[in-house]
């Protein structure tokens, strides 16, 4: 179902940029990926785990690095994760 | 004076414009680049590009820059490969500088990390690169690679560890990374300097740190680094086998977003650097910033 997005990826993603992150705060989709110690290789390494959690999804799902270094909130890693499964953009 | 705030405005003007574009399409296509001062550092604590124009009274007007550019073809979950340029001019010095490099920039995570999705919590990095260089002062052409070791920590840690942004409380961060490696330099010579080649051990560490990191957003950053080259082997006839670089600067950025940033900055460094044609001397700047990660 093209645009609605699982509730399952969202807390996915949320557990991936939780246990990345190197600062201490509330994870919430307004929160900025940099407030919590998120950025350069740590935003990076993030493609990994968004990669993994769209290929449940769509097994030839693909998040390159460098997109993910873009990212600026967590709703960003949400839409971004949610557009490589399918589900939405 | 005049001439000179003139100068400043254009600048800031064009960088605002190529850093912060309306378009998406523009924007799109920037991120197809990494734009920062030093491609053979880590991105983590990479310094911003620097722009100086300084326009004397009655003579022309001089242009300092240090520039690095690379092109992204390759770019998965674990690597980011691509084309690059790097530029260093300055000959506004008692030693001027003016580098060019063109050649192929890697860098690689060599596992995948992520503890929720049963990935690992650390990671190797390796920065590697690959140059034709042009000495312009010199009138020499000659060839670099350069390979460099960097570890990666992901999560909160209980100590400051490489690569892993610390708070402490919320108004002060540090993140710092340290690097090794080797670098290889063979120069064609000049009829102003001679042939040679040299290998070198290469270990630095760079270190920035956000003072009022919550109230400024992490707009005021303190740079600090130190690296040295230490020849291995060598046939170029400048007599010293130690060769270190140390700089100290403040940036404070007025445009910030996630991956581009652009500001004002002041750094001052001391040493020399023959991979760059840097020789032994200190140096003030102040000028223009900026950075796409």
């Amino acid at each position: 179902m093209p645009g609605v997005i699982p509730e399952q990826l969202k807390s996915d993603v949320i557990a991936a940029i939780e246990s990345t992150a190197s600062i201490g705060g509330d994870i919430t989709p307004s929160t900025t990926l940099s407030s919590v110690g998120i950025s350069g290789f740590a935003a990076e390494s993030l493609a990994s785990s968004f990669q993994d959690i769209a290929r449940q999804f769509r097994p030839d799902a693909s998040v390159a690095r460098s997109v993910c270094g873009n990212l600026n909130t967590v709703a960003d890693a949400i839409a971004l994760v949610a557009k490589a499964a399918g589900f939405a953009g | 004076m005049a001439r000179r705030v003139h100068c400043a405005s254009a600048v800031i003007c064009v960088i605002g414009a190529i850093a912060f574009p309306n378009s998406s399409h523009a924007q799109s296509f920037l991120d197809h680049f990494i734009v920062r001062q030093d491609l053979s550092t880590s991105k983590n604590v990479a310094q911003p590009s620097f722009f100086q124009l300084t326009a004397p009274e009655g003579k022309p007007v001089v242009i300092a820059a240090g520039v690095g550019v690379i092109g992204k073809i390759v770019d998965n979950d674990l690597v980011t490969f691509g084309p690059s340029v790097e530029y260093l001019r300055n000959t506004d010095l008692v030693k001027p500088v003016d580098s060019t490099k063109v050649g192929a920039s890697l860098e690689w995570q060599t596992r995948k990390t992520g503890t929720s999705r049963g990935f690992a919590a650390d990671s190797p990095i390796v920065i590697a690169r690959a140059n034709y260089v042009r000495d312009g002062l010199k009138e020499t052409n000659g060839f670099q690679a350069l390979a460099l070791y960097t570890h990666y920590f992901a999560g909160r840690r209980r100590w400051p560890l490489p690569n892993n942004e610390h708070g402490f409380g919320q108004e002060l961060s540090l993140i710092y990374s340290p690097d090794a490696g080797l670098e290889f330099e063979d120069d064609g010579g000049s009829s102003q300097a001679a042939p040679g080649h040299a290998v070198r051990f290469v270990a630095e560490v760079s270190v920035l740190m956000y003072p009022l990191r919550k109230t400024l957003e992490q707009r005021l950053e303190l740079a600090g680094s130190v690296s040295t080259r230490s020849d291995l082997v060598k046939t170029f006839i400048y007599e010293d086998r130690e060769h270190v670089l140390s700089s100290a600067g403040v940036n404070f950025y007025l445009l910030k977003q996630a991956r581009r940033s652009a500001g004002v900055g002041v750094t001052f460094t001391y040493g020399e650097d023959p991979s760059k044609g840097f020789a032994r001397q200190h140096v003030w700047q102040f000028g223009f910033r900026v950075q796409f990660k």
